[in-house]
C-alpha cells in the first residue's frame, strides 16, 4: 500500500462521511415558537387575518408596528425601488406597477416624478450599498426585494432613524425595521397540496416540484405541503425535485426523475413557473398528464392549461399585483394610518378551472411560452378593505388609486 | 617562460591557519558532476582569485560556501574546524558575505531598504531611519557611491548602481570572508577602483576576499593568489608573483577532456563553401557595446562562443528574429530579419536552448514532434495526409538517427539525447537553409552527441549553413570551420579552423587578443 | 493485463460509464427500458454538444467560461426572434454566427493580449448577460418551433430511428471531432499548444489563428446548445445555460482530459457526459437530493483525477 493509495482511500472516506453528514444536516427547519410566543405574536394581527398566519415562523417573525414613532413626511414623496435582481418579468411588472401608480399621484402633486431604481444582480452587499444610497438621496419610501432576510437590516435601521419608510415585497426581513407585505409560504404550500390531495380523492403518488433547495421560501412551502398531504393516508410523497423556478432546469430534472422512477405518478405539487415544464417532461417520457397544482399565474401556465384542458389550482401572485399592495400600504402610512403589525399578509386569490379560463380570456394572445403574469385587470390581490383592517386612524387616500 | 612556480593543489601547510580550506570538495547533480575535486585554502588577510571558464565549478563552490548548496563529499574547513554550512543564515553567522553574479534587488524598494534587506533582526528595531541612512551612505561610500540618494527606488538606478547596492549590502554585515562572484562586471572603472581600494584596506585589517572575475587585468591587479578550476577540479593555485595571463589561460584549457569528448574524430571535412546566407551588418547587441559584422556562408559551420552573458545568445536570437539588435541589422538574401516569422520565411530554423520548456511536446508522439512545424506540407484543406506524413516521419527518423519504438511513441518516453535528435529533426523537416542552434549538445549523452555531429556535418555538406552556439569548447574545435568569440557584448575575434584550439578560444573569451594570436 | 494497466486512464471513464449504467439498472427497476435509455441519451447529448468546444479549448491550454452565457444568449435570441415571427432558418444561423463571433473575440483577445482565457471568457460572459438584460429588460417573451421541441424530445424520432435529432447530431459531432483531433492540422496544433505553449510559438504554430478558431468553434457549439435548450425548455431564458459551466468542465475532467491541456480527447468527454448524466439519474433514483448529487460529483472528480494523475505520472517517468 503506497502513500498515494492511502491518501486516495482517505479522500474517499472523507467524501462518504460528507454524504452521510449531508443527509443529517439537510433536515433543517425553523424553530417552532412556544404556544405563548405564538399567541403573543399573533395578537398584533387582526383576528380575521390570523388564519393566513399558520406556521408564520417559516417566513419571518411577526411583531408589533415598527413605525410607532414615525411621522409621515409632507408631500411630494419620493418613491424608490431597491431591487435585488430586475432580470425577471415578475420584477419588471413590480417596477412598472410602482411607476404607474407613482405617475397618478405625481399628477396630483403628491409624489416626485420618477421612481428611483437600483438593481444589485442578487449581490446582497451591493444591494445594501444601493439601499443606503437611496435613503441618502432623499427617498421617502423604499420598496425593496431583499435577496437575503438579514442583509439589509443595518440599512433599514438607519433609514428608519432618518424617517424613511422601508417596505419589502414577498421577501420579509428578520428585523423590526421594515413593513413586510406579502403572503405566507407555509399557507400557500398547504393550500396547493391540499387541492392535489382532494383532486386525487385522497389516493395516489405525489411528487413535489420545488424551487431552490435550502432557502426559507422553499422550506416554508414544502413544510406546508407535507403537512397537508399527511392528512391523506392514501397519498404517498414519492419524491422532491428541485427545478430552481426555471423551465429548463425543471424539465431536465423531471426527465431524469421520471427515467429513474417507473412507478405510476398521480399528482404534482409545483411552486410556480415549473408546471408547464413538468407536464412537457411527462409527455416526452411517454407518461399521461397528472393532477398538478402550480403556485402562480404565469401566462404560460394559464395558456397551457387552457390548451390542454387540464384541471388546475393556481394562485394569483404577479409582480404587478404585489406592487399594488405594497404601494397601497405605503400610501396608508403616508396618510397617517398606524399599522398593527410589521407583517401585512394576505391570502393569495386561488384560481380554479373557471377563473383561470376567465383570466385566459382577459389576456388575449398569450401562449404556453409567454413570460408575462396574467394578473387581474385591477391588479388587486385582496380587497383594499382587507388591508385596511391592519391599520388604525389616518386620512383617506385621495385620490383613489386607479387600475 | 621558464620556472613558473606552481603551488600544487595540496600545498604544504601555510604558516598561518587558513580562514577556510577546501579538501577534495565534491558536488554532483544526479549524473552531472559540477565539482569533482576542489582543494585550496584562503588565509586571513588575503585576496584570493578564482578563475575558470563556464561550467568549471566556480558558482557551485560559491553556493556551497554560502550555504545554498550542500557538498556531496569532501571537507570544508572553516577557521580550523570541519564545518557544514547548512543554510545562508549559517554562512552569515560564520561571517561569510556573498555578492552574487545576479543583482538580487527589489525594484520597488528604496536604496536604503535594499541595502539593509535581511538585516532587520540586527538593528531595524534599535536604529532610526536617520541612523540607517548614515550606515547605508557609509557602505555606499566605500565603493564611491556615497552620493546615491538612499530614498531612490532601485528601479530607477543603472545596472552599475544596482550592483553597487548589492555590494554595499554585503559590506554591512560583520564579515570575515567576502565573496565577490563576478560582481565587478557592471561597475564602471571609477567605482571599481574605489572598490579595489576598499578591498585592499579590508585585507590590511586581516579580512579575506574570494574574488571571481573574468577580467584578467583585474585578477593581475588585485589577487594575492589565484586558484584555477577546470571541469570541477582545482588544477593549480598560483601566487601573485607567478601569475601571468598566459599561465592562467593555459591552466584553464582542457586538453585531455577535449579528446574524451571528441571520441571518434571525424576527418576534417572538405565542404564547398558558397555565398553568404546570413550577414550581420554593423550589429550592436546593446547600445554602445560596439558594432560588428559577421557573415555565415552556405556549407559552413560557424561556432559561437563566449563567457556567459557576453552577448552571444542575444546575437543568435537576433539572427533567429527573436529580438532586435540595438543597431544594425541581420540580413539574408531575402531581406532584413525583423521577426521570428520573417526569419523563418528566409529559411532560418532556430533550436532554442531549453528542450523541456521551449522544444519538446512531451505527451505528443514522435511523429507529431517531428512534423508539427511542417504540417502544411502534408495537409489538404486542413486535413492531414497521414501516409505522406508517416513517410516523412520515417525519413526524418533515419536522417536524425533517432532511436524510437515507433512513430506513435510519446516523445517523453525517449532518452534526452533522442528527444534532442527529434527536436533537430523537426527543424530539418522545414528544409531550412540556416540552422541556428543554441547549445544543442547540452545534457546529451555521448552517443547522441556523435549523432548530432553527423547530422550537422551532413547538413553543411549538403550546402546548409550552421550557427552553433556551444558551451563545450572541445565541440567547437571539433566541428567548426571557424568560431566567433564574443566578449563584452560584442564580437571579439573570429578564430579560423587552422588556429582553432581551446586555449585560443578561452583567451578570446577572456578578451585576450595577444593570447589568441599567440596560440595561432 | 499489462495492456489494461497501461491504458487504465483511457479505460477507466468508459468502464465507469458502463458500470454506472449496470448498477443503476440493477438498483432501479424499470431503468433499463427504452424511455429511460432515450432520456439518458438525450440529456447526455445536450451536455455533450455543450462540452465539445470546451474540450478542444482545454486541450489547447485555454478554458471557456463563456459557455453558459453564449447558451443563454442563443436561447433568448432564438426564442424571442422566433416568437416575433422570424423564420428559424434565418435566426438559427444568425445566432450560431453570433456565437462564433463571441468565441473568436475570446480567442483573439486572450492570445493577442496574453491574458488568461479564464479572465477573458469570464468578462465576455458578464458582458453578454448584461447585454441580454439591457436588450430585454428581463421580459423574455418568446417561443420555439414544434420541430425544434421534437428535436430535443425524449420520445422524438429521427426518420426511422427511435432517437431524437439531438442524439443523432451528437453522434455526427463525435465523428467530426475525432477527425478534427486526430487528422487535422488544427487538432495537432491544439495538442502541441496545450502541451507546451512556450515551444508552440518557436515551432511556428500560428497561435493567434489557432486560439481564434478554437474559441470560435467553442462559441458556435455553445450557440447550438443554446438553441437546442430553447427547444427543450420551450422558453427564452438567459439562465438556461447556468448549469453548463460546472457540468461541461466536469465532463471534460471526468473523461480524463487534464485541465492543463495537451492531452485527452473528445471521446473521453463523451464518457464524462454519460457518467455525469448517469450518476445524477442514479442519485435521483435513490431519492438523494440536489446537495448529495453535488457532493457525489465532486468526490467522483477527485477520485478520477487521482487515478489519472497517477497514471500520467508513471507514463512520464519511463
Amino acid at each position: 500500500m503506497t502513500l498515494r493509495s492511502m491518501l486516495r482511500g482517505a479522500a474517499l472516506m472523507v467524501g462518504v462521511a460528507g454524504i452521510l453528514g449531508f443527509g443529517v444536516g439537510a433536515a433543517y427547519a425553523a424553530d417552532e415558537p412556544t404556544k405563548a410566543e405564538q399567541e403573543q405574536a399573533l395578537s398584533n394581527v387582526p383576528a380575521k387575518a390570523r388564519a393566513y398566519y399558520d406556521h408564520y415562523w417559516y417566513n419571518a417573525p411577526v411583531g408589533p408596528n415598527p413605525y410607532a414613532n414615525w411621522n409621515p413626511p409632507a408631500p411630494p414623496w419620493q418613491f424608490c425601488l431597491n431591487d435585488s435582481m430586475l432580470g425577471t418579468s415578475w420584477r419588471t411588472d413590480l417596477l412598472n406597477e410602482l411607476k404607474k401608480l407613482n405617475a397618478q399621484y405625481h399628477a396630483a402633486g403628491l409624489t416626485k416624478e420618477d421612481v428611483l431604481t437600483t438593481d444589485s444582480n442578487n449581490n446582497i452587499s451591493v444591494q445594501l450599498t444601493q439601499f443606503n444610497n437611496l435613503s441618502r438621496q432623499g427617498c421617502n419610501v423604499i420598496v425593496s426585494t431583499p435577496s437575503n432576510p438579514t442583509g439589509l437590516c443595518a440599512g433599514m435601521k438607519d433609514a428608519m432613524e432618518h424617517g424613511v419608510l422601508s417596505i419589502t415585497v414577498q421577501s420579509p426581513v428578520n428585523c423590526p425595521y421594515a413593513m413586510n407585505v406579502g403572503s405566507n409560504q407555509y399557507y400557500g404550500g398547504r393550500e396547493l397540496a391540499d387541492w392535489v390531495g382532494k383532486a386525487l380523492h385522497g389516493k395516489g403518488n405525489v411528487l413535489i416540484l420545488s424551487g431552490v433547495p435550502g432557502i426559507s421560501t422553499t422550506i416554508g412551502l414544502e413544510a406546508g405541503s407535507k403537512a397537508a398531504l399527511a392528512k391523506y393516508p392514501g397519498i404517498k410523497i414519492v419524491g422532491t425535485v428541485y427545478g430552481f423556478w426555471n423551465e429548463a432546469t425543471s424539465k431536465t430534472e423531471m426527465v431524469k426523475w421520471l427515467a429513474t422512477h417507473p412507478q405510476k405518478l398521480d399528482g404534482i405539487v409545483s411552486y410556480g413557473d415549473m408546471a408547464v415544464a413538468a407536464d412537457e417532461a411527462l409527455a416526452q417520457s411517454g407518461r399521461p398528464p397528472v393532477m398538478q397544482a402550480d403556485g402562480t399565474n404565469e401566462c404560460a401556465y394559464i395558456a397551457y392549461w387552457h390548451e390542454k384542458k387540464l384541471h388546475t389550482l393556481a394562485f394569483l401572485a404577479g409582480g404587478g399585483s404585489n406592487g399594488y399592495e405594497a404601494f397601497y400600504v405605503a400610501m396608508k402610512m403616508l396618510n397617517g394610518a398606524k399599522p398593527m403589525t410589521n407583517m401585512v399578509w394576505f391570502p393569495l386569490p386561488a384560481l380554479n378551472d373557471a377563473s383561470a379560463e376567465k383570466l385566459y380570456k382577459a389576456w388575449p394572445g398569450i401562449t404556453p411560452t409567454s413570460t408575462c403574469w396574467a394578473d387581474e385587470p385591477d391588479h388587486h390581490l385582496v380587497a383594499d378593505a382587507y388591508i385596511n383592517t391592519f391599520f388604525k386612524g389616518g386620512k383617506p387616500i385621495e385620490p383613489k388609486p386607479k387600475p | 617562460m621558464s620556472e613558473i612556480a606552481v603551488e600544487e593543489t595540496a600545498p604544504a601547510a601555510p604558516a598561518v591557519t587558513p580562514l577556510v580550506a577546501f579538501r577534495g570538495l565534491r558536488r554532483n547533480f544526479g549524473e552531472t558532476i559540477a565539482l569533482a575535486d576542489c582543494s585550496f585554502d584562503i588565509v586571513p588577510g588575503e585576496i584570493h582569485a578564482l578563475v575558470g571558464e563556464n561550467g568549471s565549478g566556480k558558482s557551485t563552490l560559491i553556493k556551497i560556501l554560502s550555504g545554498i548548496l550542500a557538498e556531496s563529499g569532501g571537507e570544508l574547513i572553516w577557521d580550523g574546524k570541519v564545518t557544514r554550512i547548512a543554510d545562508p543564515r549559517a554562512a552569515q553567522q560564520a561571517g561569510i558575505a556573498t555578492v552574487f553574479q545576479e543583482t538580487l534587488v527589489l525594484d520597488q524598494l528604496s536604496v536604503r531598504d535594499n541595502v539593509v534587506l535581511g538585516l532587520d533582526r540586527l538593528f531595524r528595531r534599535v536604529q532610526s531611519t536617520a541612523d540607517e541612512t548614515r550606515v547605508v551612505r557609509e557602505a555606499l561610500d566605500t565603493i564611491g557611491m556615497g552620493a546615491l540618494d538612499p530614498d531612490m527606488p532601485l528601479g530607477a538606478l543603472s545596472l552599475a548602481q544596482r550592483q553597487g547596492v548589492t555590494i554595499a549590502r554585503a559590506l554591512l554585515r560583520p564579515w570575515r570572508l567576502l565573496v565577490l562572484d563576478e560582481s565587478t562586471s557592471a561597475l564602471d572603472v571609477d567605482a571599481r577602483d574605489r572598490l579595489f581600494e576598499a578591498l585592499r584596506r579590508f585585507r590590511g585589517e586581516g579580512r579575506s576576499i574570494l574574488f571571481v572575475s573574468h577580467r584578467m587585468d583585474e585578477i593581475l591587479d588585485i589577487a594575492d593568489r589565484s586558484t584555477v578550476l577546470r571541469s570541477g577540479r582545482s588544477v593549480a593555485t598560483v601566487t601573485r608573483a607567478d601569475t601571468t595571463t598566459n599561465r592562467l589561460l593555459e591552466l584553464m584549457s582542457t586538453h585531455e577532456e577535449a579528446q574524451a569528448a571528441e571520441g571518434a574524430v571525424p576527418t576534417a571535412p572538405q565542404r564547398a563553401v558558397g555565398a553568404a546566407v546570413v550577414t550581420a551588418k554593423s550589429v550592436e547587441i546593446v547600445a554602445g557595446s560596439g558594432p560588428f559584422d559577421l557573415a555565415v556562408r552556405a556549407g559552413e559551420i560557424v561556432g559561437i562562443a563566449g563567457l556567459e552573458g557576453h552577448g552571444q545568445v542575444a546575437f543568435i536570437e537576433a539572427v533567429a528574429g527573436l529580438r532586435n539588435p540595438a543597431q544594425g541589422a541581420v540580413e539574408t538574401d531575402r531581406g532584413v530579419v525583423t521577426s521570428f516569422l520573417n526569419a523563418a520565411r528566409a529559411g532560418i530554423a532556430y533550436l532554442p536552448r531549453e528542450r523541456k520548456t521551449q522544444g519538446i511536446f512531451a505527451p505528443l508522439s514522435v511523429l507529431d514532434n517531428l512534423t508539427i512545424s511542417a504540417l502544411g506540407r502534408f495537409s489538404r484543406l486542413g486535413l492531414l495526409a497521414e501516409a505522406r506524413r508517416r513517410a516523412e516521419g520515417m525519413r526524418l527518423i533515419a536522417q536524425s538517427h533517432v532511436t524510437t519504438p515507433g512513430l506513435a511513441a510519446p516523445v517523453a518516453a525517449l532518452s534526452g539525447g533522442n528527444q534532442q535528435k527529434v527536436f533537430l529533426g523537426r527543424l530539418l523537416a522545414l528544409t531550412p537553409r540556416v540552422l541556428v542552434l543554441n547549445d544543442p549538445m547540452r545534457g546529451v549523452d555521448l552517443g547522441a552527441k556523435q549523432d548530432i555531429y553527423k547530422i550537422l556535418e551532413q547538413f553543411a555538406s549538403a550546402g546548409g549553413a550552421v550557427m552553433l552556439l556551444s558551451t563545450e569548447l572541445a565541440e567547437l574545435c571539433l566541428l567548426c570551420d571557424r568560431v566567433a568569440v564574443f566578449h563584452n557584448r560584442s564580437l571579439f575575434a573570429v578564430i579560423e579552423r587552422q588556429a582553432l584550439n581551446e586555449q585560443a578560444l578561452i583567451a578570446a573569451m577572456f578578451g585576450q587578443t595577444a593570447a589568441a594570436r599567440g596560440a595561432g | 493485463m499489462n495492456w489494461v494497466r497501461q491504458r487504465l486512464d483511457v479505460i477507466a471513464p468508459f468502464a465507469i460509464a458502463i458500470g454506472l449504467f449496470l448498477i443503476t439498472a440493477a438498483v432501479i427497476p424499470g431503468y433499463g427500458n427504452l424511455t429511460s435509455i432515450r432520456s439518458l441519451l438525450l440529456l447526455s447529448s445536450l451536455l455533450g454538444i455543450a462540452s465539445a468546444g470546451q474540450t478542444l479549448t482545454i486541450i489547447m491550454g485555454g478554458i471557456d467560461l463563456s459557455v453558459p452565457a453564449v447558451i443563454g444568449l442563443a436561447c433568448v435570441a432564438f426564442a424571442v426572434a422566433y416568437g416575433e415571427g422570424v423564420s428559424p432558418w434565418v435566426i438559427g444561423p444568425i445566432v450560431i454566427v453570433a456565437g462564433i463571433v463571441v468565441g473568436a473575440v475570446n480567442g483573439l483577445i486572450s492570445r493577442s493580449l496574453r491574458v488568461n482565457s479564464l479572465i477573458v471568457t469570464l468578462a465576455t460572459a458578464t458582458i453578454i448577460y448584461g447585454a441580454i438584460w439591457a436588450q430585454t429588460k428581463g421580459d423574455n417573451r418568446g417561443s420555439v418551433p414544434d420541430g425544434l421541441t421534437d428535436f430535443v424530445s425524449v420520445i422524438g424520432w429521427t426518420g426511422p430511428i427511435p432517437l431524437p435529432g439531438s442524439v443523432i447530431l451528437w453522434g455526427a459531432l463525435v465523428l467530426v471531432f475525432v477527425i478534427l483531433e486526430r487528422r487535422s492540422v488544427l487538432g495537432r496544433w491544439s495538442y502541441a499548444s496545450g502541451a507546451n505553449p512556450g515551444a508552440a510559438e518557436l515551432a511556428r504554430i500560428p497561435s493567434l489563428v489557432l486560439w481564434t478558431v478554437v474559441f470560435a468553434i467553442s462559441g458556435g457549439l455553445s450557440a447550438v446548445a443554446g438553441i437546442l435548450l430553447a427547444g427543450f425548455s420551450s422558453a427564452a431564458n438567459p439562465q438556461v445555460g447556468d448549469a453548463y459551466l460546472f457540468t461541461t468542465l466536469s465532463a471534460v475532467v471526468i473523461g480524463g482530459t487534464p485541465i492543463i491541456g495537451g492531452r485527452g480527447s473528445y471521446a473521453r468527454t463523451i464518457a464524462g457526459c454519460f457518467i455525469i448524466t448517469e450518476l445524477t439519474m442514479l442519485l435521483i433514483g435513490l431519492g438523494l437530493d440536489e446537495a448529495a448529487q453535488q457532493v457525489s460529483l465532486g468526490i467522483l472528480i477527485i477520485v478520477l483525477v487521482a487515478i489519472y494523475g497517477r497514471e500520467t505520472h508513471v507514463r512520464m517517468q519511463i
